[in-house]
């Protein structure tokens, strides 16, 4: 079952487009109407075949064009080529373009001005004809762009080292170098009001749910934003459970595990400018499968993403369960632990509680401090902020050391998660339960595991269980959820994506 | 947003409606409890109880925990009843008791004899208490007075009865029963139990004492009818209720060679098992044992490493170890005190007459017609053949 919620969808009478001279005649007047208080807007007359009679307007925005793919391709043709010599007027031209007496692959006919002025604003140098009230549109964008690089949030040991950069004609060309198939689907959606940013919406057509493709472009045909600048608006606006901590959407910056995903079934979405990609739908094993999972022997794969499992309870339960037993169920401690925990206890001001949520904050700061400042400043503040301040603390008797260590290892195991946007749900959870935890002990940490739990069964991500496969009829997909058995095992894709395609390999 | 206010007024029923209110009230930082290891129990003359309870000093107050200081911290108060004597506590105590960490309950001989079911209930009902806490009975001394006497040194005395336990299996002649055994068999009727003994003892440097120093002896068996103290079983008898039992893990057994030298065989593994029957000539009970040994040391100047000195070692260990068996049968028909859990095995064997056996248990037991077969193997002998005396 699909759902999309229209709250929140944009009130047009207070959003008014912004972007709409569909009224205004496609004429060079109207046009520096527009752009001509820019400094960047450039515009030149020329003449066709150096004939003075056939003047023509010509128009790009300096910066976003290749001036010499402008000058070799487009004006010395049209000044130069013999065949212009002949024509009376701007039909004649027209039409000999129209036939393909300029060389250029990238060229549209023009008719509209709002249609004109998206393809100047996207880096196009436009050739007007303003008698004929036509122009021609030639795709010579320049800007610069960032060189494919290796990915930088997520780490890679054996496999390919390439990421997305914000170009996303070089992200699409890039999933089509891996994916080689006529089946595979890039489909482009501009969102954005102001910034008309496009989105390229890539599925494989034989594998990928209709419905699942078709629900997916609807939710971004009725985004109603002024940017897609930053990747939350776009995030946030398609997810199902928007009051969820919880990723619904994985991102990547790896184009191997996009694509990986996408003949999974699954829908990927490249947004022009963001060096990231989105998968959807996304589901809670998936934000904990690292791509190195299926670079690796079986059986170390395996140990790994179990360890990575244990690890989310971990880095979610162990302050709120230290609270509990140190608190409340002081029994359950084994006796020389509880010793050794008393020992370091000694002399600290605080209750255990008001130490944790001290150290969790503290921490929380110190990760916010290195994210902010210059990765060399970045690398001093934990150095100072963790064991110059930490230790500090412990000896001022601030703080116990039992703490110190209980903490340390919630965030060692919090940076095992191989998605930050999990880690940080986490996050925001671990507090949650710490207080249910200081207030009735066990009880209060049952209670919130079970409303979290609770939170996960009613969730779903484009009507796939948020907790798939470990609920639902999804046997098929259990050899690759909390072990990664071998690749000969895994004969089908996911149940849960009801692909087209079902089986993966004979 | 209903939905935020329907989880908040569950999780407040959850709190409401389970009592936690109770809970709440239970918390308490893990620095300010008197973290309890050893619980001694003796009752006194004008039925009142004498409860004593001890923890680690550096555990409690760090500025015991200097060079010199005493190890231990000690409470001891009194009361009608045990609950009474653990709250009168708090009216001096700095902390309050807690009883999560209770590893050894201690009684006294005197409290011993008059019974120790009455206050095994307070134990059972307060949900602190582990039920892998071992009990103890101090042989011929009040618990609270071998706790001040033994509690000196620098090593915690339930640290150290710890270790003792541990190293205790050497000889079976003593086992460890945790509390969660001791309630199960007070629970049943008509049975009685043993309970392990330790026995004080002033340190002999050479031949003289040293004063104020005392060794603990870890080995023996009390047995109770019901709950009341009755005797002590001695060295021989305790290895036989081992061996009936199957607690025994390790020990000795002391035999003659043919050459009436002395071999002392180890027991590396016993296993035993009690099948008991009826025919028309009453109730019949087999016990089979089972035990492998080494040979630890030989004193024999003959090859005692041959098919026939192994068959002669394995008969001669066998004989000693039935006669143990048997003697302890015979002790315990005598005294009509069923410490083996014998009712427990008929009653599990024939549910029918459980109700029957229940009530006629002290009539049947001493009549109980018991066969005793013992198989061992010799397994090792270390790769040396030849006895040291021999060369």
């Amino acid at each position: 079952m699909y759902k999309f919620s229209t709250k929140g969808k944009a009130n047009d009478a207070v959003f008014e487009e912004t972007f709409d001279y569909a009224e205004l005649e496609l004429s060079l007047t109207n046009i520096k109407e527009i752009l001509g208080s820019n400094s960047d807007f450039n515009h030149r007359q020329i003449f066709i075949a150096n004939n003075k009679h056939l003047e023509v307007s010509f128009i790009y925005i300096d910066g976003m064009v290749n001036s010499q793919l402008i000058s070799d391709y487009v004006i010395k043709p049209l000044m130069q080529a013999d065949q212009f010599e002949k024509c009376k007027c701007e039909a004649d031209v027209i039409n000999l373009i129209d036939e393909g007496t300029v060389y250029f692959s990238g060229i549209k006919k023009r008719t509209n001005i709002n249609d004109v002025m998206s393809d100047i604003l996207t880096g196009s140098a436009t050739v007007l004809f303003e008698k004929c009230s036509l122009a021609f549109t030639f795709e010579t964008k320049g800007f610069d762009k960032r060189p494919v690089s290796e990915p930088a949030s997520e780490n890679v040991l054996k496999g390919a080292k390439d990421a997305f950069n914000e170009t996303l004609r070089v992200n699409t060309a890039t999933c089509r170098r891996k994916i080689k198939s006529p089946n595979l689907v890039i489909e482009e959606i501009t969102v954005g009001r102001q910034t008309k940013t496009a989105i390229a919406v890539c599925y494989m057509k034989n594998i990928a749910n209709d419905n699942l493709v078709k629900e997916l472009k609807k939710r971004l045909e009725n985004l109603s934003v002024d940017n897609i600048l930053t990747s939350g608006y776009l995030e946030e606006a398609i997810i199902d459970d928007k009051a969820s901590a919880f990723p619904q959407i994985q991102y990547t910056e790896r184009p191997d595990r996009f694509c990986t995903s996408v003949l999974d079934g699954r829908v990927g979405l490249i947004i022009d400018g963001l060096p990231i990609a989105y998968i959807a739908p996304g589901t809670l094993l998936q934000f904990v499968q690292a791509p190195e999972d299926y670079s690796q022997h079986f059986l170390i794969s395996s140990t790994i993403r179990y360890m990575r499992f244990t690890s989310l309870f971990v880095t979610l339960l162990l302050p709120s369960f230290y609270i509990s037993i140190t608190t409340f169920h002081q029994e359950m401690i084994p006796t020389e632990l509880t010793f050794s925990i008393v020992a370091a206890k000694q002399g600290v001001p605080f209750p255990m509680f008001v130490e944790v949520l001290l150290m969790l904050i503290a921490f929380e700061l110190l990760v916010e401090a290195g994210l902010r400042l210059p990765q060399t400043i970045g690398q001093t503040v934990s150095i100072v902020g963790a064991l110059v301040v930490g230790q500090a603390a412990v000896e001022a008797k601030l703080l116990s050391p039992a703490t110190v260590i209980i903490v340390a290892t919630t965030a060692i195991t919090s940076f095992t998660m191989p998605n930050q946007d999990l880690s940080n749900a986490l996050r925001f959870w671990r507090f949650g339960l710490a207080i249910a935890s200081s207030i009735i002990g066990m009880y209060g940490l049952t209670v919130g595991l079970f409303i979290l739990v609770y939170q996960w069964c009613r969730m779903d991500s484009f009507g796939i269980p948020y907790l798939s496969p470990f609920i639902g009829d999804e046997e098929i997909q259990l050899q690759d959820s909390l072990f990664r058995l071998p690749f000969s095992t895994m004969k089908h894709r996911p149940n849960s994506l009801h692909a087209k395609n079902k089986r993966l390999m004979k | 947003m209903k939905r935020v206010l329907l989880i908040f007024f569950l999780f407040s029923q959850f709190i409401i409606l389970t009592g936690c209110s109770q809970l709440m009230r239970n918390r308490t930082e893990i620095d300010r409890i008197f973290n309890t290891r050893i619980i001694g129990i003796d009752k006194l003359e004008e039925n009142k109880i004498l409860f004593t309870i001890t923890t680690k000093a550096g555990a409690t107050n760090s500025q015991n925990s200097q060079e010199g200081a005493k190890a231990s911290e000690i409470l001891v108060t009194e009361g009608a009843t045990v609950f009474e004597a653990s709250r009168n506590m708090q009216q001096y105590a700095h902390k309050k008791p807690h009883y999560g960490h209770t590893e050894f309950v201690l009684f006294g001989e005197d409290t011993a004899k008059e019974g120790i079911l009455p206050y095994l209930d307070f134990i059972s009902r307060n949900l602190e208490f582990r039920y892998n806490a071992k009990i103890y009975i101090i042989r011929g001394d009040k618990a609270n007075s071998f706790i001040s006497r033994v509690n000196t040194g620098n090593l915690f005395l339930a640290d150290k009865l710890s270790l003792m336990e541990d190293n205790a299996y050497a000889q079976s002649k003593t086992s460890k029963v945790t509390l969660s055994e001791a309630l199960y068999i007070y629970s049943k009727k008509n049975v009685s139990t043993f309970l392990p003994v330790i026995t004080i003892a002033p340190t002999m440097v050479g031949e003289s004492q040293s004063e104020g120093n005392y060794d603990l002896i870890f080995k023996d068996y009390a047995i109770f009818r019901k709950d009341k103290l009755e005797d002590y079983l001695g060295d021989e008898l305790s290895i036989g209720v081992n061996f009936v039992t199957n607690r025994i893990q390790s020990g000795i057994i002391l035999i003659d060679a043919k050459d009436k030298k002395k071999v002392s065989m180890e027991i590396i593994e016993s296993k035993t098992s009690i099948k008991p029957y009826m025919d028309e000539n009453g109730l019949k009970c087999t016990i089979n044992v089972k035990f492998n040994t080494n040979v630890a040391e030989t004193l024999s100047k003959q090859d005692i490493f041959t098919e026939d000195g192994f068959q002669f070692l394995e008969h001669q260990q066998e004989a000693q170890v039935k006669k143990e068996i048997e003697k302890v049968l015979s002790y315990a028909q005598e005294k009509n005190m069923d410490f083996f859990g014998i009712l427990t095995k008929f009653r599990i064997k024939y549910p029918m007459m459980k109700d029957e056996l229940d009530e006629k248990w002290n009539e049947l037991f001493p009549e109980i017609k018991f066969e005793v077969k013992v198989d061992s193997n010799v397994n090792r002998t270390y790769l040396i053949k030849d006895a040291a005396t021999t060369q």
